[in-house]
């Protein structure tokens, strides 16, 4: 299948998956399967997730062909193969704007099997407890009404669901683990800055990202190095995505402190530019990076982090680039996009076909 | 023929928006084709109520079959990001509910531009009020961001000594607009708006008022406040001059009861069903 798809496919002939934007990155890497497998994407206008010109990642209709990838206005019974829906913990809240548009596509869509990826964990502490976001249950609301959240297996019901780790698989209880990948040399390795960079979401679940422990290990950065993390999207802007690259690319550390992101992309993101990562352990971290070859394992403690960064910064630059250097390499061999669309044409085509095919958490790419 | 509806309410993942209310969920209940359109789906007809082209979102542009636009407020004056000129052109027809409105957009646009009036399931009125006695209390309701419009009236009520409900979302506190404000807190009530027991809140009261707008946005504005009351069975007056005519139960009764009897068919919404029923029909043909 690989070998006769191409980049030559007519519509025709490829797999007609129907889906809609959800997570920009993650989005950007999966449409460039339809550049070596038989598959085009239609995607749902929509005014929740949107794609334009203000993104920071080209659009896909300045990329794909009319056999690739086109924006449909509404779903077609018959038209399509599979679908590709996407959730994340936050869907279960029964009030979120990305929720309705799940809910809808999965009520209107009935005649095809959907994939149903889910970006997230059932961590959403600032609203439920882990047992109410897999199962569903009860919960009163700011104004003291009792309110029934589904859960996201009710959400989910038939569909079949995949996860970005394999600790997020373990933590839901089901799920197929594709972990993410990405084109090595879209991202710049350039001659580092003796900066310390951080790129997580601004808002919303603060656990999940452990923003406390973020601000934390600014303050103490700060204290100790005089140094100031720039934290990409709040304190450094980026005007676009070759600005980001280039600001991350010239970055010495990167640090991702989070607590349940699963298989964060802007840590891979880092690695593939040479930055040297500081990391927390979760969702396999320790499976791929050793402290002080390529990267390094953090506990989640701020004078931790701070007095890294001050030997790795004020006393040990080279050996910092040099360490950088070698977590590249791990990023270029573990999270490439040719495993990833691979394992992920492989889903598709099952799906596709009838099949749901289960994780038996053995096969993992390290 | 499908019929769904894009609304401001699930544009802006909103509930309980005054316009959405009026001028969709009420045509809603009668017009069994019609619905709320749900992401992804297929309908012959879609009708974008506010929702507009903007630099990212064309669907009410792109939408294959036929497309009508529904505004109902002056949102090109404050949103800078809609596209109103470039939605109208590429709509089959635009709905409004003023002549103010309809005379404006349509020196913009060749797409028809028509009006559909604010209107109302009558039934849901109570029996429109029996006035007794003399008048003593006037009643406004609104978004509490249009209070302001009655800060020149609050003087004129305080002088007759007529107490004064306000119903709005948000308390707008106008007894500081009186002389003696201190005096005059004890005739001033505000009720919480409740779309449940709005009418009967408005009962409450032996008059109406509405101040004719000052601000540019007035200009477009429906009458959809002043027919509730009416609805409601109130007179409703603009001036102190007017108030004054209206002091007595018999006067008020009087006043009322023909523009009822002309709102209770007028403002029916099965009206509004009808219209858009034959604006599909010219836009098809």
């Amino acid at each position: 299948m690989e070998g006769r798809a191409r980049g030559m496919t007519p519509e025709k002939d490829r797999i007609k998956v129907f889906g809609v934007l959800n997570h920009l990155g993650n989005q950007y890497d999966m449409l460039k399967i339809t550049k070596k497998y038989p598959i085009k994407f239609y995607w749902l206008e929509n005014n929740v997730r949107k794609w334009n010109k203000f993104s920071p990642r080209p659009a896909p209709e300045t990329i794909y062909t009319k056999d690739e990838f086109e924006y449909v206005q509404y779903y077609e019974p018959g038209k399509y193969d599979i679908a590709m829906l996407h959730v994340d913990q936050q869907h279960v809240n029964p009030h979120i704007g990305k929720g309705y548009l799940y809910k809808q596509m999965n009520e209107i869509i009935q005649d095809i099997p959907k994939i149903v990826i889910n970006h997230g964990t059932p961590m959403y502490a600032e609203m439920y407890d882990e047992e109410t976001v897999i199962n569903g249950g009860d919960t009163i609301n700011s104004r003291g009404e009792k309110v029934h959240v589904k859960g996201m297996k009710e959400l989910i019901g038939d569909n079949f669901m995949i996860v970005n780790s394999y600790e997020a698989a373990e933590r839901w209880g089901w799920g197929y683990p594709i972990i993410h990948g990405m084109t090595a040399d879209e991202w710049w390795d350039l001659p580092k800055e003796p900066r310390v960079t951080v790129m997580i979401s601004p808002g919303g679940l603060d656990k999940y990202y452990n923003r406390q422990l973020l601000s934390a290990i600014k303050f103490k950065v700060k204290e100790r190095t005089g140094i100031d993390v720039q934290h990409i999207t709040v304190n450094y802007k980026a005007h676009d995505w070759d600005d980001y690259r280039d600001f991350l690319g010239r970055s010495l550390i990167y640090i991702n402190p989070t607590l349940d992101s699963p298989m964060p992309r802007a840590r891979t993101e880092a690695m593939l530019s040479g930055c040297c990562v500081l990391t927390s352990r979760y969702h396999g971290a320790e499976d791929f990076i050793q402290s002080g070859k390529n990267g390094f394992i953090m506990p989640d403690n701020p004078d931790s982090y701070a007095e890294t960064i001050n030997e790795l910064v004020h006393k040990h630059y080279q050996e910092t680039v040099a360490i950088g250097r070698r977590g590249k390499e791990t990023a270029q061999k573990l999270f490439n996009v040719e495993r990833y669309h691979k394992q992920l044409f492989k889903i598709i085509e099952k799906v596709a076909n009838g099949q749901k095919p289960v994780w038996h958490g053995v096969d993992k790419i390290w | 023929m499908v019929v769904r509806w894009q609304t401001f309410e699930q544009y802006h993942n909103k509930k309980d928006i005054g316009s959405t209310r009026i001028r969709v969920h009420n045509l809603n209940k009668f017009w069994p084709e019609s619905g709320l359109y749900r992401y992804g789906e297929k309908a012959d007809v879609m009708i974008f109520q506010k929702v507009y082209c903007t630099y990212d979102y064309k669907l009410p542009a792109h939408y294959p079959g036929v497309r009508i636009l529904d505004t109902c407020d002056p949102d090109w004056l404050q949103t800078p990001d809609i596209y109103i000129k470039e939605t109208l052109d590429n709509v089959h027809a635009a709905v409004v509910p003023t002549e103010s409105m309809r005379e404006y957009l349509q020196g913009m646009t060749d797409t028809p531009v028509r009006i559909i009036k604010d209107r109302f399931v009558i039934e849901d009125f109570p029996k429109p009020k029996v006035h007794n006695g003399e008048l003593k209390t006037a009643v406004w309701f609104g978004y509490a961001h249009n209070a302001e419009l009655l800060q020149s009236a609050i003087p004129s009520l305080e002088k007759r000594g007529i107490s004064l409900i306000v119903i709005a979302n948000d308390d707008p506190m106008l007894y500081r607009y009186a002389n003696d404000s201190v005096a005059y807190q004890e005739k001033y009530q505000y009720i919480k708006f409740n779309q449940d027991t709005l009418y009967t809140d408005i009962q409450k009261a032996d008059i109406c008022i509405m101040p004719k707008g000052y601000r540019h946005e007035d200009r477009w504005k429906s009458e959809n406040k002043t027919v509730i009351a009416q609805l409601c069975g109130l007179p409703v007056c603009q001036t102190a001059e007017e108030l004054d005519e209206l002091v007595e139960a018999e006067d008020r009764q009087k006043h009322i009861d023909p523009i009822y009897d002309i709102v209770k068919v007028e403002y029916d919404c099965r009206k509004s069903v009808q219209e858009y029923k034959d604006l599909i029909d010219e836009v098809k043909s």
